[in-house]
């Protein structure tokens, strides 16, 4: 028998380098990726435009979820083809497409065999010079992304979600949903996408990365030939961020029928180009990032109050925001509040322990691997260094910044970017309930209208 | 070809290995067949709540500390519960397997569940259910389907069981469903990542074979009366656009016919060329309309799924999904739709093998239920010989209107 009392003694995880790849700049600024991989018989490209949801708000009045729906839309027709054709040849080559935008970019990717590469490329540049954004298509585009907005309210989490950004975000570029809402997305013709694309979507605001099994000479001439050429640079988009200070405010949406309170709650953060990031996302790992964290430890197998809880700085380009978000019973919503603030309190005040730090850093430090599994995901990494104007080596001394940070740093990163007096807690559900659970911590606004 | 090795315990303990160097990681998954299915009628959801009590400690690795020790060697973990079966996986350094399998065996060689434990994993799972089914907008489908399509066998039920039952399990109900079903010859351990064959040989067997071997569970077989007429009924929500669900049974994975129809759901919904798209989506019907086929061991669900936009009613809808269905009862598939639906099934295949997570779990999955792990080869060359005649018969056979269980949420009613 063996003695299974004592855990076994094992070594230390391999060392791992950030998988090799190239930069190329063509003569007009164009910056392309190329990440080779062999293993499988594909390729992947992703065409990254530094314009999103962000742009909408310089766009004009109400523009919200116009840089959504142009890079969907651009597959929708071009000079060249009809929607139907594209569609049919895409099809044809077994080609996997996707596109959208988010806060900060726009994007389009193409996935198929090297052997269907040609043609599938030759569709994706037309449809980036050449959309021509057809009336029809365009009608039947927005009656799609309407009813998908009319049913994301049906959805707690989501609500609570867009409540927390539209208040915390009040007034900036950064306050409304990349896919707009019903009212914008509706006054949208033909000509706001055009301008759009003609202003963003252009060589100057574009990054390529390529992943798979090609031969770097033939990418490079392809995409010289249909993207080598100079365009007008894009005006900067400038908007100055402060950070809010108004007290604690809790923010209460009725949902009829629901059976749970989606809880959504925290302040404004940094954007992600700050020296502070891999203090802000190994602190808040410790905090609520994982199963093992502080919070949902507390919440979820100390109380069995949750499914689960999360925390997370999410970063844009310009600003940023820490959220702790979870799904509660409307009886329970009052003790997880202040079990979260509680939490928050500690984080800024006492010393985390050796242990827990030492266990944050082995945890992701043995996980990030895991991360690099898929040339896919490391292609993700490099486009959005190159997005966000981070360090092109910042994963090079990822692992080094990770283990480097102590209990101070956690003390001070917690103090800095964590304000549990300026939260703004917002919670869907019975708001009768809601707001017997959650008075005394501030003021309470009742949320008639999310768009 | 993905390149495996097999090995076989003297406990019943069947472990394939698949090597993958680029990474310094390790998957190990531990699946027991075991699933809800199997499940007693009176006390459902407990292979759900065993999953989630297997985190709760062991003899050797204190209660609360199954991730904390992982997660401090650079570990991480999950698990999920199906009808047929349950799975739990791992992720660890490579330099770590040691440690990795120490941990992941420990709860089969003991399982001193304690009443702490179990109160607050019973309430972790109701909130779940909450989470997932009750309080999510068509979340209950699961729910409503099982029960409809499946009157005799344990399929009826969901995975997530009945709150009633979840809240009144004893630790004797865990501990005798854990003594009758988590034993080595019970299960398949997939190791995937960077390994070495021989040293993970020895390793399991030192970990996982010196368990005692316990009993293999029966195949439960499966007894449904067939479907003589369609049955259509509407559930009110909590959602303001209504949706139709029209399903059907369909054979198991491995036939023939489940690829024939694996085909046709890959035909009809995927890509913007499809079907469905054009004359759903494309025509203002629906804003997400789909078809999908869910192998289970001893039966498929085919489904039709269509969303009905603010305007359109469910009965535009239902008659343009009739249509789609009943044209491929008379004409089967275009050529073109077939070679368009195979090359995106190539496409596909090629980025779902990357995944060492998703092979460790195809391993368990197909040794479980085929004893044949190379099925992992054949995902694609499964559907070069299906011609149009062939796609036509089976659609024939099982996708007829009398053979369907239809659904439609319609918003809830408000005084």
């Amino acid at each position: 028998m063996i003695d299974r009392s004592v855990m076994p003694v094992t070594g230390n995880p391999g060392n791992i380098k950030f998988p090799a790849f190239r930069e190329i700049e063509l003569e007009n600024g164009l910056k392309i990726f190329l990440i080779k991989d062999n293993r499988y018989d594909l390729i992947t490209a992703r065409f990254l435009f530094r314009s999103g949801s962000f742009s909408d708000f310089f766009s004009g009045k109400n523009k919200s979820g116009l840089a959504s729906i142009t890079s969907e839309m651009l597959n929708k027709g071009t000079g060249k083809h009809t929607a139907h054709q594209i569609a049919e040849l895409l099809d044809m080559n077994g080609a996997l497409t996707g596109s959208g935008a988010g806060y900060d970019a726009s994007f389009l990717s193409l996935t198929c065999l090297p052997s269907n590469f040609d043609s599938v490329f030759g569709l994706g540049a037309d449809m980036i010079l050449e959309p021509s954004f057809p009336e029809a298509e365009l009608n039947s585009k927005k009656n799609r992304l309407i009813n998908s907005l009319i049913s994301m309210q049906d959805d707690g989490a989501y609500l609570a979600e867009r409540i927390f950004k539209s208040v915390v975000f009040e007034g900036t570029p950064y306050a409304d949903d990349p896919d707009g809402n019903i009212r914008s997305v509706n006054s949208f013709g033909r000509t706001d996408l055009a301008e759009f694309k003609n202003r963003h979507f252009i060589p100057s605001n574009m990054i390529i990365a390529v992943v798979g099994n090609f031969d770097d000479e033939y990418i490079v001439n392809k995409m010289n030939e249909s993207f080598g050429f100079g365009s007008e640079p894009v005006v900067n988009e400038d908007y100055k961020f402060n950070l809010k200070s108004n007290g604690i405010k809790v923010y209460l949406k009725e949902k009829k029928d629901a059976t749970q309170a989606s809880l959504y709650m925290g302040h404004r953060g940094v954007s992600r180009n700050t020296e502070d990031s891999v203090r802000m996302v190994f602190m808040n790992t410790l905090l609520g990032g994982s199963f093992t964290s502080r919070i949902n430890r507390n919440l979820r197998e100390e109380k069995g109050l949750t499914y689960g809880a999360r925390t997370a700085f999410n970063f844009m380009k310009y600003s940023g925001d820490f959220s702790v978000e979870a799904e509660i019973n409307h009886d329970k919503a009052g003790q997880a509040v202040e079990e979260i603030i509680r939490e928050l309190n500690i984080i800024r005040t006492g010393i985390a322990e050796e242990e827990e730090i030492q266990k944050v850093k082995n945890y992701i430090t043995g996980n990030y691997p895991m991360q690099l599994e898929t040339s896919n995901n490391v292609a993700g990494k490099i486009l959005s260094l190159e997005l966000y104007g981070v360090n092109k080596n910042y994963y090079d001394n990822y692992l080094a910044d990770v283990n480097s940070v102590s209990s101070e740093d956690i003390k001070k990163t917690a103090e800095k970017y964590l304000f549990p007096d300026e939260l703004n807690i917002v919670a869907v559900g019975n708001v009768k309930k809601l707001k017997k659970q959650l008075s005394g911590l501030g003021e309470i606004i009742i949320t008639e209208e999310v768009i | 070809m993905i390149e495996f090795k097999e090995h076989e315990y003297s406990n019943g303990l069947r472990l394939v290995m698949s090597r993958r160097p680029e990474i310094p990681n390790v998957i190990i998954n531990s699946s027991f067949y075991v699933g809800s299915k199997d499940e007693n009628p009176e006390k459902t959801g407990i292979s759900h709540l065993l999953e989630h009590l297997m985190f709760s400690g062991s003899e050797n690795v204190p209660k609360g500390e199954f991730d904390e020790i992982l997660h401090d060697n650079g570990g991480d973990s999950n698990a999920y519960t199906s009808n047929d079966m349950t799975s739990y996986y791992l992720s660890i350094p490579s330099s770590k397997t040691e440690l990795g399998m120490w941990l992941d065996s420990d709860r089969l060689a003991s399982f001193p569940v304690d009443e702490e434990s179990l109160e607050i994993q019973k309430k972790v799972v109701c909130e779940e259910k909450q989470q997932v089914h009750d309080n999510s907008p068509y979340g209950t489908f699961d729910i409503e389907t099982a029960k409809r399509l499946f009157i005799n066998s344990g399929y009826r039920w969901a995975i997530i069981g009945d709150e009633e039952h979840i809240k009144s399990f004893t630790l004797d109900d865990v501990r005798n469903y854990y003594g009758k079903y988590y034993n080595p010859s019970n299960m398949v351990l997939s190791v995937t990542g960077d390994i070495d064959y021989d040293r993970i040989v020895d390793l399991a067997g030192k970990y996982y074979g010196t368990i005692p071997a316990g009993e293999k569970k029966n195949n439960s077989g499966y007894y449904e009366p067939e479907i003589e007429s369609c049955s259509e009924e509407n559930i009110e929500d909590n959602i303001t656009l209504p949706a139709r669900f029209i399903m059907f049974r369909a054979p198991k994975i491995g036939t023939r016919e489940f690829y024939a129809l694996k085909l046709v759901s890959v035909a009809l919904t995927s890509g913007e060329s499809s079907k469905i798209y054009r004359k759903l989506i494309d025509a203002n019907i629906s804003a997400e309309a789909y078809m999908y086929l869910n192998g289970m061991e001893f039966v498929s669900v085919f489904g039709f799924s269509g969303f009905v936009n603010e305007g359109r009613t469910i009965n535009e809808a239902a008659a343009v999904m009739d249509e789609i269905l009943s044209e491929l009862l008379v004409k089967g598939l275009s050529e073109n739709e077939i070679i368009k639906a195979k090359n995106k099934i190539l496409t596909s295949y090629y980025l779902k093998i990357q995944s060492m997570t998703r092979l460790a779990n195809s391993f368990g999955f197909n040794k479980i239920f085929y004893n044949d792990c190379g099925m992992v080869n054949r995902e694609v060359e499964n559907f070069d010989n299906l011609d149009n005649d062939f796609i036509k018969d089976t659609a024939g056979k099982y996708l007829k209107k009398e053979k369907s269980i239809v659904l439609n949420y319609v918003p809830r009613k408000r005084s």
